[in-house]
């Protein structure tokens, strides 16, 4: 039986491996990049669990990229959200505790005995409940219009496909007229799509936001947007 | 501040590559965009101190251009009777309201709240504006320079807002390229030339003169304010509140993580290597939670300097704080509850309260504690129970954690109560503030 592990913290994480090789008999597959989870690996290693760190750094990939990948081609595998959840990844953990089947979510300063506890538990019953430190940040109960398939909504045609690209690829702040140069729409075309979006945005918290509002959430999202994004522009260019 | 900068650099860059390469449809959308003012592109955000003071400006301009026109309508011959002049008046007082205040509208984005599309919007401030030049053309025989002058600085001020709301930084240059190669332009040049050229009465081409030379004297003043306000607003980066805010809330947040991620990694590194060799195990595991602590009180800090937090994210560190000193969780606080954003100040008290609360469990030797949290209009209720064996109301020493925290939350704000197996400690903590949810 293997554990995949997804940090870009060997030194942190080393005695948790060492704790999953030594108390639960488990291979552990250690990876600390975003693009070495590849189709490659997940075929080889086969993972039963995989513990994904949130955050990467020097890089636009997060552990939702990560988590998204896993879903998708190994939808057997246990996910298991491994963070510091600190307020810098509250509401990306969150994404992804609504978005995707995450069966718990454990802290990085989880004492080791809870920690493989709950791991064996996962391993057990398919879940296990988040680690009392994360519960604030996690709701009770997830809603299903921010489930992963839900994002689809909020790229209905290719005009806000475009808008979402843009506001992923724009710089800080882009303004009406950076998203027209971006999109090649109008600003006023740019406005109606964005006004358009505004019920579906209110589902994931966001009332009447700016465009730098949208852009945060875009670049949070970017994961489960994407597909939507990419098919939406294929579309547009047929 | 960089991103601004880079902003500004590429919209520079834009207006260059826009110019050269404009459509009819696109010059369209321009035009639309300035009819309907600001407003519209601010998405719900304030506009920055020097843009409304440049608005005032306008709204000055646009007043005394009226005022003007309503003293000559009283005096004027054209207009006979109290009736007459009275409803002229109203008329042009209800235009010029509707024309100007249009970009303090906050909330608006087309008639119809702001769901809306620009199209009603830029309607009605176009008949109202049609509205003014009828009742100046009843009262005058030629508009008088004055109220041109005045009307002109107002949509020239405007203008030059709304392109900077919008991030296009358009040089004189290429407005005026723009405005003389625009339908609306060309079409007052073609009906002029019409005028002039077919066959007609003198009296037609002498109104139609009088038309061209106060079109132009607008376009000559507005296009002056355009300029005298862009170079006064090129000064300031824009000062949208809300903006810099979330960037500048982004960038503290990143920094405080990092931190976060990379010290507190190695703390619990530590720690874990230390509990598996047994060097000194106790004492070193107790000084690097202490130190881990620290650390995560200094995280908080940093974000509440940013401003409001959750609940939640101030709650975490006194969590952590006795998970790591073995107590069992029986019960936390719901994201329904913790995931409220509440005030730097409020937070710091409920950072004090649940600091001290939960702190006490652990020092009277507690083996499970229960932290819940419940919040009503006026406080943040912070409630700390533990099996303990109970505490003696009387046991509060003088000066140390319990009273101190008495006297910071009022008499009545902390009460602890006896249970059966431990204590009960509560803690109400003022909002003052208001508050708003982090989440739906």
């Amino acid at each position: 039986m293997t554990v995949l592990i997804v940090d870009d913290n060997p030194i942190g994480v080393g005695p948790m491996a060492q704790a999953i090789t030594a108390r639960l008999g488990h291979e552990v597959v250690l990876l600390t990049e975003v693009q070495q989870v590849t189709n490659d690996i997940v075929l080889a290693a086969k993972p039963e669990l995989a513990l994904v760190d949130l955050s990467f750094r020097g890089t636009s990939r997060s552990g939702l990229d990560v988590l998204v990948f896993l879903a998708e081609a190994s939808p057997s595998t246990a996910l298991v959200l491994f963070t510091q959840g600190d307020d810098a990844v509250a509401e990306l953990m969150r994404v992804a505790w609504e978005a995707l089947p995450v069966a718990t979510a454990l802290s990085k300063s989880l004492p080791l005995d809870l920690f493989v506890e709950a791991l064996q538990r996962v391993l057990a019953d398919g879940e296990a409940p988040p680690d009392p430190v994360l519960q604030p940040l996690l709701p009770a109960s997830r809603s299903p219009w921010r489930m992963a398939a839900g994002f689809a909504r909020l790229v209905p045609h290719a005009g806000h496909a475009k808008l979402w690209q843009a506001l992923i690829d724009a710089g800080t702040d882009p303004s009406y007229s950076d998203l027209h140069r971006l999109t090649g729409l109008k600003v006023n075309t740019l406005r109606n799509y964005r006004e358009q979006l505004l019920p579906e945005l209110g589902l994931h918290g966001l009332a009447n936001p700016t465009m730098c509002q949208m852009q945060v959430f875009a670049t949070r999202c970017r994961p489960l947007l994407q597909p939507y994004i990419a098919a939406g522009l294929q579309g547009s260019s047929r | 501040m960089a991103p601004q900068s880079s902003s500004a650099a590429t919209r520079l860059a834009h207006t260059v590559g826009m110019v050269e390469t404009e459509t009819k449809s696109g010059q369209l959308d321009l035009w639309l965009a300035l009819a309907a003012g600001p407003a519209p592109w601010l998405d719900g955000q304030p506009l920055g101190a020097e843009e409304r003071l440049a608005l005032g400006g306008g709204v000055i301009s646009a007043v005394g251009a009226a005022a003007v026109v309503t003293s000559a309508a009283v005096s004027s011959p054209q207009v006979s009777g109290l009736v007459p002049t009275l409803a002229l008046c109203a008329g042009l007082v209800a235009s010029v309201a509707l024309v100007v205040t249009a970009p303090f509208c906050r909330r608006h984005s087309g008639v119809g709240g702001p769901a809306g599309r620009l199209g009603p919007m830029v309607a009605i401030r176009l008949a109202a504006s049609l509205g003014v030049l009828a009742i100046v053309v009843r009262v005058f025989d030629a508009v008088p320079a004055p109220a041109i002058a005045g009307f002109g600085l107002t949509a020239g001020i405007e203008a030059a807002v709304t392109l900077r709301v919008l991030g296009l930084d358009l040089a004189p240059r290429a407005l005026l390229r723009r405005s003389i190669t625009s339908t609306l332009h060309l079409g007052v040049v073609t009906a002029l030339a019409a005028i002039a050229l077919l066959p007609g009465p003198d009296a037609g081409r002498l109104i139609a003169a009088q038309l061209a030379a106060g079109f132009y004297a607008l376009a000559a003043s507005a296009m002056a304010a355009f300029v005298a306000t862009r170079s006064l607003l090129a000064g300031h980066d824009r000062q949208d509140g809300a903006r810099v805010d979330l960037a500048r809330r982004e960038a503290h947040r990143d920094s405080a993580h990092w931190l976060h991620d990379d010290v507190c990694s190695e703390v619990r590194y530590l720690r874990l290597n230390v509990e598996t060799d047994g060097f000194d195990r106790l004492s070193l595991i107790a000084r690097l939670d202490q130190l881990d602590h620290r650390l995560r009180l200094r995280q908080l800090d940093e974000v509440l300097e940013t401003g409001d937090a959750m609940l939640g994210e101030i709650i975490q560190p006194y969590i952590r704080m006795a998970q790591n000193n073995g107590l069992d969780l029986i019960e936390v606080p719901s994201y329904e509850t913790a995931g409220l954003a509440i005030s730097a100040a409020a937070g710091r008290r409920v950072q004090r309260t649940a600091a001290v609360l939960v702190a006490n469990a652990i020092q009277a030797g507690a083996s499970t504690l229960a932290l819940r949290t419940a919040v009503n209009d006026a406080e943040v209720i912070i409630e700390v129970e533990d099996d303990a064996g109970g505490f003696a109301e009387d046991a509060v020493v003088a000066g140390r954690g319990l009273d101190g925290l008495r006297r910071d939350l009022g008499r009545d704000g902390l009460v602890l109560q006896r249970t059966a197996q431990g204590t009960l400690a509560r803690g109400s903590v003022r909002l003052h503030e208001q508050r708003e949810r982090a989440e739906p």
